[in-house]
């Protein structure tokens, strides 16, 4: 049986992973890559109610869950079995083969140099809400060398998911990192 | 270069190749299914594995018709940290728990209990991780560092999961 690729979008609350699943969706399937989404609700399905209005029309309801944390590898397995024809599921939060790190610019540009897990070893570190640099003072200049210094040359993409300036380039990070044997259906 | 299956193991004992690439993955890399990777050589190698496959050391992921040219897999552990827990009385024993399960949850450090021993990988640092140790000044809790080589042959699958995969 083919294995379905799984992307986990991980990071700190409020960085902006459910918003990052709702604006790279419509871009995979615009791609024809057949998507499941699990998104990262705790004790609520807020963010499965907001993914499904998101991409009402985009992506069918049952394609997408909410659950939390605890029983996150078991719902991710049985989606696909209901779906076994997936190329890729987007996991927030959960185990997957590939994984991409979401932290904030709000949260401060010092963020990278204070490195973790997350910043050194993801697959690709996205560093979202550029929008809000000249806010919080943080330079973007500044977290690049950081990030990059932590992360040996692996991709570090920067986005914005209200202009969604940064996603089409996220999306062929994505698709040449991860999706490598099923993306190239144009 | 696309690896949709492993051709076998170096220490099958029936590889003489001329040319050896060697594809060097890390304890995180290991655990993956789905990958791409430089080699030595500079081959691109997509991985692309049955989520029941896993790697070992010295799995060819790709040889030339005759076995003269082959690429293998080079699996480089860390350390890992064991940590033995008192056993004398229940109570002291059940006390450390969960003072060094509070402990390992405050810093999101993955564990595996083993043979009467928490393993725990050493995630950026050893040096950092030892002062986490001894700043919590636990009592009747020791701890020390050994290759991760030298309890991944003692793990389970799942276990090697729990401790090195993406969760
Ligand atoms: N200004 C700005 N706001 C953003 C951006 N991306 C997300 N947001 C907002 O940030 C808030 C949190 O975004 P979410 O997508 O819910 O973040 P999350 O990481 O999924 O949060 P949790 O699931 O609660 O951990 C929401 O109000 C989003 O609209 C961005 O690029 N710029
Ligand atoms: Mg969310």
């Amino acid at each position: 049986m083919k294995t379905i690729c799984r992307i986990g979008v991980g990071g700190p609350v409020g960085s902006g992973k459910t918003a990052l699943i709702e604006e790279l969706v419509p871009r995979l399937v615009q791609r024809h890559l057949k998507v499941l989404v699990v998104t990262g609700d705790a004790v609520s399905t807020e963010d499965a109610d907001h993914v499904r209005r998101a991409l009402k029309g985009i992506l069918a309801e049952d394609r997408i869950a909410g659950v939390p944390a605890a029983v996150r590898r078991d719902a991710v397995e049985d989606l696909e079995s209901r779906f076994p024809d997936t190329d890729v599921v987007l996991i927030e939060n959960g185990a997957a083969d590939f994984v991409v790190h979401v932290i904030d610019v709000a949260a401060g540009d010092r963020i990278p140099r204070k490195n973790g897990p997350g910043i050194s070893r993801s697959d690709i570190l996205v560093v979202n809400k550029t929008d809000l640099a000249p806010y919080v003072d943080a330079d973007l200049g500044v977290m690049a060398a950081d990030a990059a210094v932590q992360r040996g040359g692996k991709p570090v993409v920067f986005t914005n998911c209200r202009t969604g300036f940064g996603i089409p380039e996220l999306t062929e990070r994505i698709l040449e990192g991860a999706l490598f044997d099923v993306g190239v259906r144009v | 270069m696309l690896v949709e299956q492993i051709r076998g193991n170096l220490a099958d004992g029936a590889w003489r190749p001329a040319n050896t690439d060697v594809l060097r993955l890390d304890q995180w890399e290991a655990q993956k299914r789905r990958l791409r990777k430089l080699t030595d050589g500079g081959v691109d190698i997509a991985l692309s594995l049955d989520r029941g496959t896993r790697l070992r050391d010295g799995d060819v992921l790709w040889a030339d018709e005759g076995g003269d040219s082959i690429i293998v897999a080079r699996l480089e552990f860390g350390e890992v940290m064991l940590v033995d827990l008192p056993r004398r009385d229940a109570d002291g024993a059940l006390r450390a728990a969960v003072e060094l399960g509070h402990a390992i949850g405050d810093q999101h450090w993955p564990a595996v209990v083993k043979g009467g021993q928490v393993l725990v990988p050493v995630t950026l640092d050893r040096e950092v991780m030892d002062s986490v140790m001894r700043s919590h000044a636990f009592t009747g809790i020791s701890h020390r560092f050994v290759p991760g080589t030298d309890v991944i042959a003692y793990l389970a699958p799942q276990d090697a999961d729990r401790l090195w995969g993406t969760r």
